[in-house]
């Protein structure tokens, strides 16, 4: 899969976008939130995280672009700091927009698929925050800390899910 | 969801039944996954699945050791009496006119059984000579670095081409389904190609571990903490495992709803794998790269006491580790041996660094039994002029130098071709890079000319329209 994308929607659902910017390889490595249109390449010098998501090898003409799965980017969504943040961001905004916990998943849903949430998913929404939250707490964290951190990782669980990445 | 059933047409029949495959590659690696405690190695699944070979394979796997910079061959593995002997005479070729003949300030002897020639520069590996390969007649198209190196790694410095590690994995697969089946260990800044998939679907490129460019990396390698190897986003800073674990039921159940909904989605398939060979990953890469479980007399075998060999040592024990795990080819590199000037400090310094870490590799290989089915590959780019440079050092030369391979069933203390008697140019058992290409697929029980892709219209192959397996050299 190709990262450009999903790296525009992530930014863009969390919702820390900022726009007017001109985007170097440098800034991308970088924690930026920019949405790219453009993207300046050296032709050695292909950021990892695209060279990762089958980003079209500069100095090869490439007529259709490859699409695949590889573990690299697995690793990239689950646990890269800047894939972290969005779903930071994301919780964030939620908890500014309602304190109900079922209108936040609700919101979730509509931010990061454009849909309403069914009530199977709202039910195992809810059943995600509270299990995570208890195996946390039971790890020692505090309980609204690990409330939060369980809102945290819903996000992100949402932003790297096959339906947020691929197009039907 | 329901609602087309009533339309069940022949294509959507087919389109459900494939999308079921889904399901059943999830049942497959989620019952590999409880086998892995018992840390079989299962083979990957999918394009990564272990393959037969052509043949009955010499070599099952391959360890890489690149020397970027192209370490001189006249100073090392190729004996030049004559040279030594016209030293200060007039050359006759290169660059600089009237450059004048370097005999090398090295001494030479004659090692193991076979009594092959070595410098002195090497006193650790040529206690393996009954081991090495010697490939004296090699040669290749281009007396530059960048293009030499990518045509080492790819035959072709002209165009993108698949690297010859990307080949061997889409030939052979992959013998454990936790890892990557291609690893670059500390791969040079700029060399995106040489490990590059090009055309071959990108789960054939490496895998690159370790300082891979970038000023970060550069920054935490002068730390000094001595683990400069590291796998990009391997950990998450904030998750412990289980969390991580409940955090990825919960990806996957809304990935297994999407591929219920969705008549065909095989792209969902790929993810529902991919996050779990990646999860498989977190467990089974850092420990296999925590080099803490090894004892200090295998530490001492590589040179890792904190001197000049324990870089490089780290790496030939990782590339150990990683070959025993199940890694089909893993590259290391080693760079500075451009020695334009000041020949006489620098190449010993290099050669300090490499001996000591090579030689432990070998020997480490062959009392685990791994020497005989692990092909051991030792090449710059290209060697080095007979005549000097400055005084005291040497250019560049492609038209003749020497690499080496041991193990994986070719035959030791051998040494096959022969430049001419100063060293300049191959003359005997030539062995270009698509030869050499060729020679490592065979043994690999691949036949170049049958290891073909097909891209933009035709089939391609790693040795192009050339390549000469060099059946002498065969054990």
């Amino acid at each position: 899969m190709d990262l450009e994308r999903p790296r525009g929607s992530t930014v863009a659902r969390a919702g820390d976008t900022v726009v007017g910017q001109r985007l170097s390889p440098e800034l991308l490595n970088r924690q930026v939130t920019y949405r790219s249109v453009y993207l300046p390449f050296v032709r050695d010098g292909l950021p990892e995280s695209l060279a990762l998501f089958d980003a079209a090898d500069p100095n090869l003409v490439t007529g259709e672009r490859e699409s695949t799965n590889v573990p690299g980017q697995a690793l990239y969504l689950m646990n890269n700091g800047f894939v972290l943040r969005r779903g930071d961001v994301m919780a964030q905004r939620l908890i500014e927009e309602t304190p109900e916990a079922e209108e936040r998943i609700r919101l979730a849903f509509k931010l990061a698929y454009g849909r309403k949430a069914s009530t199977l998913e709202v039910e195992q929404g809810r059943e995600f925050l509270w299990s995570f939250t208890a195996a946390a707490v039971k790890k020692g964290e505090e309980r609204s800390r690990a409330g939060y951190k369980a809102l945290r990782v819903f996000c992100q669980a949402l932003l790297v899910s096959a339906e947020f990445r691929y197009l039907n | 969801m329901m609602s087309n059933s009533e339309l069940f047409s022949r294509r959507t029949a087919l389109k459900s039944i494939s999308s079921g495959f889904g399901y059943l590659a999830f049942a497959a690696l989620a019952d590999q996954q409880a086998r892995a405690e018992k840390k079989t190695s299962a083979g990957a699944p999918g394009p990564l699945a272990a393959r037969e070979p052509h043949f009955a394979a010499r070599a099952k796997r391959v360890i890489f050791l690149s020397m970027r910079g192209a370490p001189s061959h006249v100073d090392t593995f190729d004996y030049k009496p004559q040279l030594t002997k016209d030293d200060g005479k007039e050359g006759k070729f290169g660059r600089l006119r009237g450059g004048r003949l370097l005999g090398s300030p090295w001494e030479f002897s004659q090692h193991g059984e076979s009594g092959l020639w070595i410098s002195e520069l090497m006193p650790e590996i040529s206690a393996h000579a009954d081991e090495l390969c010697l490939l004296s007649g090699m040669h290749t198209d281009l007396p530059n670095h960048p293009q030499a190196q990518v045509q080492m790694h790819t035959g072709n410095h002209q165009f993108v081409r698949p690297s010859l590690g990307a080949w061997a994995l889409y030939g052979l697969g992959s013998e454990n389904a936790n890892l990557p089946g291609f690893i670059a260990l500390n791969p040079g800044n700029g060399s995106a190609q040489h490990f590059g998939s090009a055309f071959l679907p990108a789960i054939y490129q490496a895998a690159r571990f370790g300082a891979a460019g970038g000023r970060r990396n550069v920054a935490r390698r002068g730390r000094g903490s001595g683990r400069q190897e590291s796998v990009p986003n391997i950990k998450n800073p904030s998750l412990e495992t289980d969390l991580q674990r409940l955090q990825l039921d919960y990806v996957q159940k809304l990935n297994r709803a999407k591929l219920g909904r969705d008549v065909h989605q095989p792209a969902v398939e790929g993810v529902i794998e991919s996050f779990e060979l990646a999860f498989r990953m977190q467990d089974e890469v850092p420990g296999l790269m925590d080099l803490s479980d090894e004892s200090k007399q295998t530490l001492a075998l590589y040179g890792i006491d904190g001197s000049a060999t324990e870089r490089f040592g780290r790496q030939c024990l990782l590339a150990r580790r990683f070959v025993e795990a199940g890694v089909r080819f893993v590259e290391l590199s080693h760079g500075n041996w451009d020695h334009h000037r000041n020949l006489s400090e620098d190449l010993p310094a290099r050669c300090n660094e490499i001996d000591k870490p090579i030689a432990g590799l070998l020997t480490d290989l062959k009392r685990r039994d791994l020497l005989k089915d692990t092909l051991v590959i030792w090449a710059g780019e290209f060697g080095r002029t007979p005549h000097g440079q400055g005084g005291d050092g040497r250019d560049h030369n492609n038209k003749g130098y020497t690499t080496w391979m041991a193990g994986g069933g070719v035959k030791g203390g051998f040494r096959y071709g022969a430049t001419d008697a100063h060293g300049y140019e191959a003359v005997a058992g030539k062995m270009h890079i698509h030869d050499w290409h060729a020679t490592i697929l065979h043994l690999l029980g691949l036949d170049h000319e049958k290891l073909t892709y097909r891209h933009a219209g035709r089939d391609f192959r790693l040795t192009d329209v050339h390549g000469v397996v060099a059946k002498k050299i065969l054990a």
